[in-house]
């Protein structure tokens, strides 16, 4: 048993802990300053997993959680593919954090932010048990943990919009959730297994008996619904705009970047480790997810070209971009589940970068969300503009930025997969194509130089924004040009997730 | 603007009434007839300006916790009358008492009324279908109470057969949430830690335990009942807790029992007098160290377990009371937390403050 | 399909009420009425999930007198996921009565009708 076999247990518990060892303090940034040291560490142990396992001859370890192994126990289960969506999600999370730090400072009343911070550290938690978890139920009670911290930082900024926008994000999860439940329900009544690997074995052995054909096709499918709910695929994405349209930075950052795609893993390890590549075929939800995903990445976009508030917008294109996600899960092989991942890293990096430097622009504005009152914004805030155009570029998807190398390894995955590949390429053209329409000309605005308005001088932006904004800079840049070894280590790391 | 002015007119109010001396249930009545704007403000702002009430000084209109003082406000004005239409004064009436501002137009009434009806076309289509697909889905399933069902594997026996033996319990439901799967069972207890302190965040006032509230005093019988049964409500609650892994029980159930035996004494008695046992600090400390205690000792047997190491911790003989290795320690601490959530959550939402 | 459903009736009566849970969930308007739909999808869940755990003739999962025998007691399993369910159900039961006691504080009603036109004018107004 070597030392990083502890690490995962150790990211999960971490957090946990000390989000009840918080409470005393009062201060915001010692707060802030406890809460990024401890997604910081969380980071820093998942990238020393994930150094340790490129180079150890097995290509995964499950850890048993007590004294008496699986099916019997709990366990947790290590891979390439885990280690390295864990550390990401803490980088992002530690970003979001600092760089959210002022708004949050403002938007949260004094008595209340310890009690956000608390929140901040057990979703934390809980989206690292997401992650590492081999065991269904213990994920179905931390998914619940991490809907009520979710919604918890969602509404820390008590305005009107905020606790509506929590109510229908609450309203929909929670029929996500009890989907889940009845699907977990369900399989247990078939598998007589809770624990990924066990359960697995016997549907196998189903599936090639043909017995309890619609149950299983049931399962997978409320898995998937569920998933579906809580990661705001279209048609189930209404909860979305309002909830990180009118959260505060931090919130909106972290919500958009990491909370969407939490479950999107845990989706992933159902698949692959429960049915298998094949079983799940066979069941056929994966026309399913490639459709569904296909008609997010159009409507997404459309809708989010009518949007005049800045935020509202880059939600919309939130949804369009998990829909590329979902597209790349539908393809169903290990280089269509590889450059999914792809994505899932260079989204995660590039919306909270935006969503940052958003923030820091409706500050310059004085408040105001909408574009046509951010026109030449980025004259002012020149770091945020940057920061602002990586972003969008990122995520139109312009070489040398993290987006470029998923859309690319996304249309190579439909033409290998030959399953409606022309479709798919069209789709991402024309998404492409929607998502310069309305990044672009947003660009212009911000960066044009002939505007009537004085930004006030009154809102200086603090230091951490810009470090943090300047790190996830260097973040994308550095996904955007080392995709060859990237893409091979998650094609390794998938091919090895079941 | 408009919303503090309103926040502004419920504390005048609640300032009045807390002043005035009288009965809670007249004085409600009184506020609801009374719809003249004026009147109100007029006896409001005497009241504030001459005697400093009775409650902090901090006390601030945003603090103020809705639920003392209602307000009915019937929105079915909004709509006007068949034709969508309302008239000027009418409108103008409107937009000066809400407590938003709000600009009506024909178009939106419209176009909500469409989207209501497909709504609900839509999830009435959705139920029957869901349904429908299930029970088909339960037509295929394993019959019930068959035993050779697949649920009755190799995981059913070994909890059946060497569940004693391996865990010290007897209660083998018990034996699984706090030994076999504790790790689910340690996430529960954070859920209702995230829980409390997600309606902490929103339902506490700012004001601290400074907050006095008016009370109504309970009926002698009640207070006599409950004076005499309290304590035997507690025992029993600690007799289940303790007992967890010997008989149907342990710590969710006790914790249940014991919290709702602190919610039936301060019903009776008043929250006032529960205070001075349970404050708000205690409360959440208390909390917090059975939470610790949980994770920390859950931790070192998972690191051990893990490493297949042997734990070290005795486990007694089957059918004693302190038997069962870890569990009657872990029952407590987890019977602490339900007890002391489902007392906070009784108190926070009778009262906003614990 | 029906004579299956009969010998599996408990199971089928928790997928109706499942379905009326979800009914209300969706379809009903005033907030605390959502709660209650909630409640009973949730409720219906556990009621499946212990059906699923009940073996014919057989008792508690007590050992008692010493007897480990697998013939004697039903499957423990079940009834440990419908704890912690149930645990969970209130928890969520409690935060969102909370988000309707602020709704209420905020929009002065608990009809999500009547607060989405209250929005609707608002943002039309801007």
């Amino acid at each position: 048993m070597q030392l990083y076999h502890h690490f995962p247990f150790i990211i999960i518990m971490l957090p946990m802990v000390m989000s009840v060892l918080i409470l005393p303090f009062k201060n915001e940034i010692t707060l802030r300053s406890i809460s990024m040291l401890i997604q910081a560490i969380c980071a820093a142990l998942s990238f020393w997993l994930f150094a340790s396992l490129l180079n150890s001859p097995v290509e995964y370890f499950t850890y048993q959680l007590g004294s008496f192994p699986a099916p019997w126990g709990n366990e947790l289960r290590a891979g390439l593919i885990e280690a390295i969506m864990s550390g990401a999600f803490a980088t992002v999370l530690f970003f979001s954090t600092m760089g959210g730090g002022q708004d949050t400072a403002r938007d949260v009343k004094p008595g209340k932010r310890h009690y956000f911070y608390i929140m901040i550290n057990l979703l934390t938690s809980s989206l690292m048990v997401l992650i590492y978890t081999n065991d269904i139920f213990t994920g179905y009670v931390f998914m619940e943990i991490h809907m009520l911290a979710a919604c918890a930082i969602l509404m820390a900024k008590e305005s009107g919009e905020t606790i509506k926008a929590t109510i229908k994000y609450m309203c929909m999860s929670i029929v996500g959730s009890m989907l889940f439940l009845l699907s977990i329900a369900f399989l247990y009544g078939i598998t007589g297994h809770l624990l990924m690997e066990p359960a697995k074995i016997v549907i196998a052995r189903f599936a090639e008996a043909g017995l309890y054909w619609i149950p299983m096709v049931l399962t997978i499918t409320l898995f998937s619904i569920a998933v579906f709910i809580k990661s705001s695929l279209l048609p189930f994405h209404t909860w979305l705009p309002d909830a990180h349209g009118y959260a505060t930075t931090s919130v909106s950052a972290i919500l958009s970047g990491v909370v969407l795609k939490g479950y999107v893993i845990l989706l992933l390890k159902l698949i692959i480790r429960v049915y298998g590549i094949d079983v799940s075929d066979i069941l056929g939800i994966m026309p399913a997810i490639f459709w569904l995903g296909l008609l997010s990445m159009t409507m997404g976009s459309l809708i989010a070209l009518t949007q005049k508030d800045i935020k509202r917008m880059i939600a919309y294109s939130s949804v369009a971009h998990i829909g590329y996600i979902f597209m790349g899960i539908g393809f169903n092989t290990i280089f269509g589940f590889a450059a999914a991942g792809y994505h899932i890293l260079a989204h995660a990096f590039s919306k909270s970068m935006l969503f940052i430097a958003a923030g820091r622009f409706i500050n310059t504005a004085g408040g105001s969300k909408n574009i046509p009152d951010l026109v030449g914004v980025a004259r002012k805030d020149k770091l945020a503009g940057v920061a602002f155009l990586v972003g969008a570029l990122s995520l139109i998807g312009i070489p040398l930025f993290a987006g470029f190398p998923s859309k690319f390894y996304l249309a190579t995955a439909a033409v290998r997969e030959g399953q409606g590949i022309w479709i798919a390429v069209i789709v991402l053209a024309v998404s492409t194509l929607l998502n310069a329409l309305y990044y672009i000309p947003t660009l212009q605005k911000f960066f044009s130089r002939d505007n009537a308005q004085e930004f006030s001088a009154d809102y200086v932006p603090d230091k951490s924004s810009s470090i943090a904004l300047v790190c996830l800079i260097i973040a994308n840049i550095f996904l955007g040009v080392s995709y060859i070894p990237l893409i091979s280590i998650l094609e390794r790391g998938f091919s090895f997730l079941g | 603007m408009p919303e503090a002015k309103n926040d502004k007119n419920k504390f005048d109010k609640f300032v009045n009434w807390v002043n005035a001396d009288e009965d809670i249930s007249s004085r409600e009545e009184e506020n609801i007839a009374d719809d003249d704007n004026d009147n109100r403000n007029d006896k409001s702002r005497d009241h504030f300006d001459n005697d400093s009430p009775s409650i902090c000084d901090r006390l601030e209109p945003e603090d103020f916790h809705m639920g003392v003082v209602d307000e009915e406000f019937d929105y079915s004005e909004m709509f006007g009358d068949d034709s969508g239409r309302i008239d000027q004064d009418q409108a103008a009436a409107l937009a000066e008492n809400s407590a938003r501002r709000v600009v009506l137009r024909k178009g939106v009434r419209d176009r909500f009324r469409t989207t209501q009806v497909f709504f609900t076309l839509v999830s009435v289509l959705l139920t029957i279908g869901i349904v429908g697909v299930l029970l088909l889905a339960l037509s295929q399933m394993p019959q019930f109470g068959d035993p050779a069902s697949p649920t009755n594997n190799e995981v059913y026996e070994r909890y059946v057969q060497r569940g004693v033996e391996d865990t010290g319990a007897t209660n083998i439901v018990a034996a699984i949430i706090l030994d076999y799967r504790a790790f689910d069972t340690l996430g529960e207890a954070f859920v209702l830690f995230t829980a409390l302190i997600g309606v902490i965040m929103l339902v506490r006032t700012s004001c601290g335990s400074q907050f006095i509230l008016v009370e109504r005093t309970q009926p002698l019988m009640l207070r006599f009942m409950i004076m005499l049964i309290s304590p035997f409500i507690l025992i029993y609650g600690i007799y289940i807790l303790l007992n967890g892994h010997l008989t149907p029980g342990g710590g969710f159930s006790g914790g249940a029992i014991l919290g709702s035996a602190l919610s039936l004494y301060a019903i009776s008695f008043g929250a006032q007098k529960v205070r001075t046992l349970l404050s708000f600090k205690t409360l959440l400390i208390s909390i917090s160290i059975a939470l610790l205690f949980y994770a920390i000792v859950k931790g070192y047997s998972f690191v051990i377990g893990a490493s297949g190491l042997s734990s070290g911790i005795p486990l007694g003989t089957p059918g004693n009371l302190f038997s069962g290795g870890l569990i009657v320690p872990l029952n407590i601490s987890v019977g602490i937390v339900v007890a002391f959530t489902v007392y906070g959550l009784y108190a926070l939402f009778s009262e906003g403050e614990v | 399909m029906l004579e299956a459903l009969r010998s599996n009736y408990i199971e089928a009566t928790a997928l109706i009420l499942f379905g009326i849970g979800l009914a209300t969930l969706l379809w009903e308007k005033n907030l605390i009425k959502k709660i209650i739909g909630f409640n009973i999808m949730e409720t219906s869940i556990f009621l499946f999930l212990t059906a699923k755990g009940y073996i014919a003739g057989r008792g508690a999962p007590i050992i008692t007198d010493g007897i480990t025998d697998v013939e004697y007691y039903i499957n423990p399993l079940p009834s440990a996921i419908v704890l912690t369910g149930i645990v969970i159900a209130v928890s969520i039961t409690a935060f969102m009565l909370a988000l309707c006691l602020k709704i209420y504080d905020i929009y002065g009603t608990l009809d999500m009708d009547k607060i989405t036109v209250m929005d609707m004018a608002e943002r039309s107004e801007d």
